[in-house]
C-alpha cells in the first residue's frame, strides 16, 4: 500500500479511537451535549483515555502496531455495541450566514494548507528531535525503557502517547496529522462554547482568529504538542462552564480527566488542576452544597492521569517531576545547575533585552521568540473590555491563569494556552462595534496566509511557507523532500549509515533522533551527558584543564577518614576535584580496594575524583554552599601527611579545609591553609579524554562546526585518537579510536 | 570551631549519602601528547604525513624530499599572528625537466594566490611570500598549495610535478 495511505490510516485510527472513547465515556456517564460540541469534546476527552491505554501498553512492554490496531477495533466495537455512536438531537441555533461562509472559507483554505504541511515529511526541530525521537524509541523497544540520558524523556508525554499509536502505523507524518486533527478541532471548541454562552458570531470570529494564526498553523501541523494542549485546556474550561450551569455531578469525571490530562501533556499547563479545583470549590461553596464528594471525584480522575507519569519519573529518574525541582528531589539524572541555567535561558531566550520587545515580536516579526500569532493580536488589550460581560470574565480569568507560566518560558508557543480565551474575549469586544469583527477577521485571514505573511515577518520566523501537496501525497519521495529541505535529516542518515546498531553518539548540538535508530547522547540533556561533555571540554580547552594544585600538608598521623570541607557561604562557582591524592612522605599512597568515597552534594559522581583520570572530575553541579564536602575512607588507619588536589583553575571563592578522623571517631582540623599553585597543562589529555569516553561506552562523536572541541579535533585528530569517518554540511562524525589508532 | 560544629551537625542531622567503592583506576598515558601541527614541516620529519592533505606521495623518513603530483596541499596551524612569510622549498628534478622544460609554479594560502615562480632550470628552489594577517585564522588549520603547470607522467601513469623538501610559515 502506498505510504500516503499508511499515514492517513495511522492518523485516522488514532483520532477516531480518541473520538470513539470520548463517545463511550459520555454515553457511560449519561452526558448529553449539543451535536456541534460532541465532536471536539469527545475527541479531547477520549484522547485523555487513549493516552492512558497507550501508556499502559508501553509500561508493560506491548507497544506495537498490532496491539494498537486491536485496541482500535475493540474500541470501535464497544461504541457500536453500546450505541454510543448515536449523535445528540440537541442542536444550537444556526450560525448567521456570513459567519457560516467565513468559517467554511477559512477551513477550506487553511485546511488544505495545514493538511498538506502536516502530511508532508516531518522536519520540525523538536518534532523530529525528541517528540518523535522518543516515540520511535518506545516503538522499537515495545514500550518505556530506562532512559537516563535524555531529560525530555522525563517530561510528561500525554500527546506523544497518541503519536505513538499513529506512528506505529504511519510513522512521522501520521503523528503530525494527529496534531493537525486537534488543530482543526480547536476552533470548533471555541465556537461551540461561544454558541452555548450566546455569542455565536464572536465564537466564529474567535475560531477563525485561532485557526488562521500563523503560529497555530506551523505548530499544529508538526509533531509538537502545543495546539493539542491548548485544546485540552479549552475543553476543560468549556466543561467547567457546562457543569456550573447544569450541575451534573457526572460531568466532574471528564473535568477531572482533562485537568489531569493537561498535566500529562505538558508541565506548563499543570495549573489546570488547581484552576479547575478552585472553580469547582468556589462554585460549590457559593451554592452551599457539600464539596467533599465532588472534589473527591475530581481528584480521583486527576490522579488517574497524573500518577502514572509521576511514578514513571520516580522509578526511572528518581524525581517525580524530573527534569525540574531537582533541588527537592536530588537525583543522578539531571543536575541542579543545569536546571537553573535551562530555566534562566527559557526566561530570557537569549535574544530579548526588554519586555517591550515581546508584543511586536510575537505578533508581527517572529524573529526572536519563534512564532507569530498574527498582527491582529496587537488588539489583545481590547479583550479586557470583555470584563464588562459576565461571560467574558471567566474567559479573561482563564487567559490570565494560563498566561502565568509564560514568565518561565517566553517563547511565543507558551502564549498558546491562553490564546483561545483571549481570542474569544477579543471577539466579544469587537462584536459590539458593528462590522469591526468581520473586518478584523477578514484581515487576519489575509495577512496570515504564507505568501502575505512573508512580506512583513522576519525571514527567520518559524512559519509555514508552502503548500507541499506533492510531498504530502509522496508523489515527491519522502527521502528526496527531506534531503532537499532538511539538512538535519542527512546528518541523521549519516549517523545511521556510519554507526553500527547499538552504539551511542555523543554530540553537543544534537541530531534529529526520529530519523536514526542510533542513540544520540546530547551533552546538555542529562547529568551523565554533562559529564561526558565536560571530558571534551577539559581536553580541548587549556583553561578547562586541571592545572591547579591544592596542597594540604600536616604532621604525619594515623587517619581512617579525611574530609574536604567547603566553607565559603554562597556563590556561583562550581567546586570540583579532578583527582584527590593522598601522600605520605611525598609518595602517593596506592589506592586500595577497601577505600570508599562519598560526597555531598552529587555523591553519585564522587568516584570521578579518584579514578586516576584527569579527564574527569567530580563537581557539585549546583550553586556553592557552606557545608559541602568530599569524604575518603581508608577502611583502616593510614599514616599520611599530605593531601593533594588536582583541579581546574575555575574555582574562585571556594574555601577548603581538610579534616581528618582517626579510628577513635574524633574529627580534627588538619589544614585550613592549603598551598595553591599552577602547573603546566598535562600533555596527553586529548587521548585520555577519548579513552575515558570509550570507557563510558561512547565510541562516536558528532561535531558541529562550532561545537566545543570541533576545531581542535579537526586539526589534532591524531592527538585525540579519533578518525573522521563521515561529514555532511560541516558536521563531522568521528570514530573514537583511542589506543586502537596507534 | 564553627565549621567543625557545622560539620558535626550536618553529619548527625541529614541523611548521609551512600559510600562508593573506588572506581576502576584509569591508566591513561599522560605526558606523551602526540606531536601536533606546527608552523612548518620538512619531508624528512617522521610527522610529515600528518601535514599532508593531498598530492604528495609516500616516502621514508630518511628521505629529504618527496615527490609531489601536479598539486600538493599541506596543512599547518599557527598559534599567533606574526610577520609571517609562507615558504615552499622544492626541487625541479633533472629527469622531469628534460621532458617538461621550464615550469611555472603557483602557490596558494587557502584560496588566496600568493604568487608564482617560473623555473627555467632544474634544481632546488625557494618560494617565499609575505602573508597578510587577515589571511590567518589562529588555531585553525591553514592549507597551503603548490602547483606546477606541467607534469611528467611515468609508465604507471603517475603524474610527477616536483620534489617537495619543506614548507610552512616563518618570520
Amino acid at each position: 500500500m502506498p505510504q500516503a495511505y499508511y499515514i492517513l490510516l495511522g492518523a485516522a485510527l488514532a483520532l477516531s479511537a480518541c473520538y470513539a472513547l470520548g463517545r463511550l465515556l459520555f454515553h457511560r456517564l449519561g452526558l448529553a451535549f449539543h451535536r456541534e460540541e460532541e465532536l471536539p469534546l469527545a475527541l479531547v476527552c477520549g484522547a485523555s483515555l487513549l493516552h492512558l491505554i497507550v501508556f499502559t501498553a508501553a509500561a508493560v512492554g506491548v507497544a506495537k502496531k498490532g496491539v494498537f490496531i486491536a485496541m482500535a477495533i475493540a474500541i470501535f466495537a464497544a461504541v457500536w455495541l453500546t450505541g454510543s455512536w448515536r449523535r445528540s438531537s440537541l442542536r444550537f441555533p444556526a450560525l448567521p450566514r456570513f459567519w457560516r461562509i467565513a468559517l467554511i472559507a477559512a477551513y477550506l483554505a487553511y485546511g488544505v494548507l495545514y493538511w498538506s504541511n502536516a502530511m508532508a515529511p516531518e522536519m520540525s526541530p523538536d518534532g523530529s528531535g525528541y517528540h518523535l525521537g522518543l516515540v520511535a524509541k518506545y516503538l522499537r523497544d515495545r514500550g518505556f525503557t530506562r532512559i537516563t540520558t535524555n531529560m525530555y524523556a522525563n517530561l510528561t508525554q500525554g500527546i506523544e502517547m497518541l503519536y505513538l499509536f499513529a506512528f506505529s502505523i504511519g510513522r512521522h507524518s501520521a503523528a503530525a496529522l494527529v496534531h493537525c486533527g486537534f488543530t482543526m478541532a480547536m476552533p470548533l471548541l471555541i465556537l461551540s462554547h461561544a454558541r452555548r454562552i450566546g455569542y455565536p458570531a464572536a465564537g466564529a470570529g474567535a475560531a477563525i482568529l485561532v485557526l488562521c494564526s500563523p503560529l497555530v498553523g506551523i505548530d499544529g501541523t508538526t509533531a509538537y504538542n502545543d495546539i493539542a494542549v491548548m485544546s485540552v485546556v479549552f475543553a476543560l474550561f468549556s466543561l467547567l462552564w457546562i457543569w456550573r450551569s447544569e450541575r451534573n455531578a457526572a460531568m466532574l469525571i471528564p473535568i477531572g480527566l482533562l485537568a489531569g490530562y493537561a498535566f500529562a501533556c505538558k508541565y506548563t499547563v499543570a495549573l489546570a488542576i488547581p484552576y479547575a479545583g478552585a472553580v469547582i470549590l468556589w462554585t460549590l461553596l457559593r451554592s452551599g452544597r457539600p464539596s467533599i464528594r465532588p472534589l473527591a471525584v475530581f481528584g480521583s480522575c486527576v490522579a488517574l492521569m497524573v500518577i502514572p507519569w509521576l511514578a514513571k519519573n520516580w522509578i526511572i529518574a528518581g524525581n517525580p517531576l524530573s527534569p525540574f525541582l531537582n533541588r527537592f528531589f536530588p537525583n543522578p539524572t539531571v543536575h541542579i545547575s543545569f536546571e537553573l541555567e535551562y530555566v534562566q535561558m527559557m526566561r530570557r531566550y537569549g535574544e530579548i533585552d526588554r519586555w517591550s520587545q515581546i508584543p511586536l515580536d510575537v505578533t508581527v516579526y517572529g524573529e526572536r521568540l519563534a512564532g507569530i500569532l498574527g498582527p491582529v493580536f496587537l488588539l489583545a488589550p481590547l479583550a479586557l473590555l470583555a470584563l464588562r460581560q459576565k461571560e467574558g470574565r471567566p474567559l479573561l480569568l482563564a487567559a490570565a491563569v494560563f498566561f502565568l507560566p509564560y514568565f518561565n518560558n517566553i517563547g511565543a508557543r507558551f502564549l498558546l494556552p491562553s490564546l483561545p480565551f483571549l481570542a474569544l474575549a477579543l471577539a466579544m469586544t469587537l462584536e459590539r462595534t458593528h462590522a469591526l469583527l468581520p473586518l478584523v477577521v477578514a484581515l487576519h485571514m489575509v495577512v496570515s496566509w504564507p505568501h502575505v505573511l512573508k512580506q512583513y515577518c522576519s525571514q527567520y520566523a518559524w512559519r509555514l511557507d508552502r503548500i507541499p501537496i506533492a510531498a504530502a501525497l509522496r508523489i515527491t519521495p519522502e527521502e528526496n523532500f527531506l534531503i532537499d529541505r532538511f539538512p538535519g535529516y542527512s546528518i541523521a542518515r549519516m549517523v545511521e549509515n556510519a554507526v553500527p546498531p547499538g552504539e551511542k553518539v555523543l554530540t553537543f548540538s544534537g541530531a534529529p533522533e526520529a530519523y536514526t535508530t542510533r542513540e544520540i547522547v546530547v551533552a546538555y540533556q542529562g547529568a551523565h551527558n554533562n559529564m561526558l561533555g565536560e571530558i571534551i571540554w577539559v581536553a580541548a580547552f587549556p583553561d578547562s584543564s586541571p592545572t591547579q594544585r591544592i596542597d594540604f600538608r600536616f604532621h604525619k598521623r594515623p587517619l581512617r577518614r579525611i574530609r574536604l570541607w567547603q566553607s565559603a557561604a554562597k556563590g556561583e562557582t562550581q567546586w570540583s576535584i579532578s583527582e584527590l591524592r593522598v601522600l605520605a612522605e611525598a609518595k602517593e599512597l596506592p589506592r586500595l580496594p577497601e577505600w570508599r568515597v562519598t560526597a555531598w552534594p552529587n555523591h553519585w559522581e564522587a568516584g570521578l575524583a579518584v579514578d586516576n583520570s584527569l579527564a574527569t572530575r567530580w563537581k557539585i553541579w549546583e550553586p556553592l554552599r557552606d557545608g559541602m564536602y568530599f569524604d575518603l575512607d581508608f577502611g583502616q588507619d593510614r599514616h599520611i601527611d599530605a593531601v593533594l588536589i588536582e583541579a581546574v583553575p575555575d574555582q574562585v571563592g571556594v574555601e577548603l579545609k581538610l579534616f581528618g578522623q582517626s579510628s577513635s571517631g574524633r574529627w580534627e582540623l588538619l589544614s585550613e591553609a592549603p598551598a595553591s599553585s599552577d602547573v603546566p597543562q598535562v600533555k596527553g589529555l586529548r587521548r585520555a579524554a577519548v579513552e575515558e569516553l570509550r570507557a563510558q561506552g561512547i565510541r562516536y562523536f558528532l561535531a558541529g562546526p562550532d561545537d566545543p572541541g570541533a576545531q581542535d579535533m579537526k586539526v589534532n585528530g591524531g592527538a585525540w585518537g579519533v578518525r573522521k569517518i563521515s561529514e555532511y554540511g560541516g558536521v563531522t562524525l568521528y570514530l573514537l579510536e583511542g589506543a586502537d589508532s596507534n | 570551631m564553627f565549621t567543625a560544629l557545622a560539620m558535626m551537625v550536618t553529619c548527625c542531622c541529614t541523611t548521609a549519602p551512600p559510600w562508593y567503592p573506588l572506581p576502576f583506576q584509569r591508566t591513561h598515558t599522560t605526558g606523551a601528547e602526540p606531536r601536533l601541527l606546527e608552523e612548518m614541516i620538512s619531508m624528512n620529519s617522521p610527522y610529515a604525513d600528518r601535514y599532508i592533505v593531498s598530492g604528495v606521495l609516500g616516502g621514508k623518513p630518511s628521505d629529504s624530499w618527496r615527490w609531489a603530483n601536479q598539486r600538493a596541499e599541506l596543512r599547518f596551524q599557527l598559534l599567533e599572528v606574526k610577520r609571517q612569510k609562507m615558504f615552499v622549498r622544492f626541487v625541479i628534478a633533472d629527469e622531469t625537466f628534460k621532458t617538461t622544460g621550464p615550469v611555472t609554479m603557483r602557490f596558494w594560502l587557502e584560496k588566496h594566490l600568493l604568487g608564482e615562480m617560473r623555473c627555467d632550470s632544474p634544481g632546488e628552489k625557494l618560494f617565499e611570500a609575505p602573508v597578510a594577517a587577515s589571511m590567518i585564522k589562529v588555531g585553525e588549520p591553514l592549507t597551503i598549495a603548490a602547483e606546477a603547470d606541467k607534469v611528467w607522467t611515468s609508465t604507471d601513469n603517475t603524474k610527477l610535478g616536483f620534489l617537495l623538501v619543506s614548507a610552512g610559515f616563518k618570520e
